[in-house]
């Protein structure tokens, strides 16, 4: 199984984030996610960065997705980049993102 | 606490003195009772105390639980006395450490508030007196190092304390239907900036996350397609706004947008990063009803919300001053907006906001206290057996809506 981006879908609503720390920790915080939303305020310019497993970083950005990216230029300083995070476990196979996505924006293969 | 950090924030800005109180266990047991521990924090920091807070609910999978408010107070009903705080700014104010903030004093000179790990401190920015709502906001994250740090800034409208003044948050407007912005022009208070890297306990996530899921599959069953701003304004439902429209997005945890960007200097199918600046995220329908009433095209009806949120200026009040003379276009509001604000007043008939997502004032309260965004369960459906069933696994008790 793994997971499938449509980024014009996204609106940028962030309870891929908090669904996935929820899993996690069973707590409600965007800072140990596997999963960013990436957002550039100004120029509304906004995408999903998810640490796969399998496939490295997955960017779904506007341009399209791109797997096995070796950096991502989410969250500041103040924010845990994604690398130092751990990667998505997929849930255990019902992933928390795709059920809370109210776009289908995030879905599932396999 | 669930869903709290149970304790809240304070600062002086006379003297720059910061404190933090402990919070009772159950204090937030109702939004009435919510509201009336703010009241009595803002009390006993003095008459001229206001408090910036995030909801009970904010943070939570509750569906648009992503409000927080500002709380002025004042003689009136609660419209005159809330302001709403959405986008990301209620969740991140929570993520900081403190369930709410409470502001005394006036600083001797211009600078900002900046709360982050449970920390709180007057940062000095003599250099921003002089700046816009936009540049105030990039000057702060430029200075602190991050790019998703939520400022509420004041313009410069706000030198001058008119009541027609607005609030901007993250670069946009549309909020701050109260004059908000006046106060802190008052106390040289170009914004406050927060960064929220905490975590919310909830007494039981996996009940608390089905019981959501269920009611986001309701509400998105009943609500239909979403066209963003359209959805919310029959005015921008004209095709001029549909050339412009770029994407919507939505505030924390909301699946029904009422924001829309519109790119003004860029082409709008364009994907990837282009101009900084190429547009404005419109979501105040009050202003956009009423500017389109006075026959501005859509083009010109988004220029002027983008001119406004960075003077600070509220729309419908300037556009009400500019056609004073007759008919209204660019230059006549341009034209206000650099007079600077002082002594004009504010359109109280015309302007609305948020406030009027609901024909009862008290259910505009309530979502506020509860960290709910008024305007999308106005169009959900206020439910508040629906909130409290997918609250209560959270908070672990059932909360008192109706105290």
């Amino acid at each position: 199984m793994r997971l499938l981006f449509e980024p014009m879908a996204c609106i940028a609503c962030g309870l891929c984030e908090v669904a996935c720390s929820l899993h996690r920790d069973g707590v409600l915080t965007p800072m140990s996610s596997s999963i960013i939303l990436h957002q550039e305020d100004k120029a509304n310019y906004f995408g999903l960065v998810l640490k796969s497993a399998s496939e490295g970083l997955v960017l779904a950005r506007p341009e399209g997705v791109t797997h096995g990216a070796q950096s991502s230029d989410s969250g500041g300083p103040g924010a845990k980049p994604i690398l130092l995070r751990e990667p998505c476990d997929l849930c255990d196979g019902a992933p928390r993102c795709v059920t809370m996505c109210p776009t289908g924006c995030i879905s599932k293969e396999g | 606490m669930n869903l709290a950090n149970g304790r809240y924030g304070e600062i002086d800005l006379s003297s720059g003195e910061t404190q933090e109180h402990d919070l009772e266990e159950g204090y937030a047991r109702s939004p009435t009772a919510f509201l009336s521990r703010i009241d009595a924090a803002i009390a006993d920091a003095g008459e001229d105390a206001m408090a910036i807070s995030s909801g009970i609910l904010t943070g939570s999978l509750v569906p648009a639980a992503g409000a927080g408010f500002l709380r002025l107070v004042r003689d009136g009903s609660e419209a005159e006395s809330m302001c709403p705080l959405l986008g990301f700014v209620g969740v991140e104010l929570k993520l900081s450490g403190f369930d709410f903030l409470v502001i005394s004093g006036k600083a001797s000179g211009h600078g900002y508030i900046w709360i982050r790990d449970g920390i709180i401190e007057f940062v000095s920015s003599p250099g921003s007196a002089s700046l816009d709502s936009w540049g105030r906001t990039d000057l702060i994250r430029s200075e602190q190092g991050d790019g998703r740090i939520q400022v509420i800034a004041a313009g410069s409208w706000a030198e001058s304390q008119p009541p027609s003044s607005q609030l901007i948050l993250n670069y946009w407007g549309g909020e701050d239907k109260i004059g908000c912005a006046a106060e802190f022009g008052s106390r040289k208070l170009t914004a406050i900036a927060f960064r929220g890297m905490g975590e919310l306990d909830l007494e039981d996530s996996e009940g608390h996350f089905a019981a959501s899921s269920e009611l986001y599959g309701k509400h998105l069953a009943g609500l239909g397609e979403n066209r963003g701003l359209a959805s919310f304004s029959s005015a921008a439902e004209h095709e001029g706004y549909s050339e412009l429209l770029h994407r919507s997005i939505a505030c924390y945890g909301c699946p029904f947008p009422c924001r829309s960007f519109y790119k003004l200097f860029e082409d709008a199918s364009v994907k990837e990063r282009g101009a900084q600046e190429p547009g404005y995220l419109v979501y105040d329908v009050a202003a956009v009803e009423f500017l389109t009433s006075l026959e501005l095209s859509p083009r010109d009806v988004i220029t002027v919300l983008m001119r406004c949120a960075r003077f600070g200026a509220e729309p419908v009040s300037v556009a009400t001053a500019a056609s004073a003379g007759g008919a209204v276009d660019i230059a006549a509001i341009q034209n206000v907006l650099e007079s600077g604000g002082a002594g004009s007043s504010a359109n109280s008939t015309l302007r609305r906001g948020f406030a009027d997502s609901f024909e009862d004032v008290s259910d505009y309260a309530t979502c506020l206290a509860l960290g709910l965004c008024p305007r999308y369960w106005a169009k959900a459906g206020m439910d508040l057996e629906a909130i409290g069933r997918v609250s209560e696994p959270a908070l672990g008790a059932l909360i008192n809506i109706v105290d």
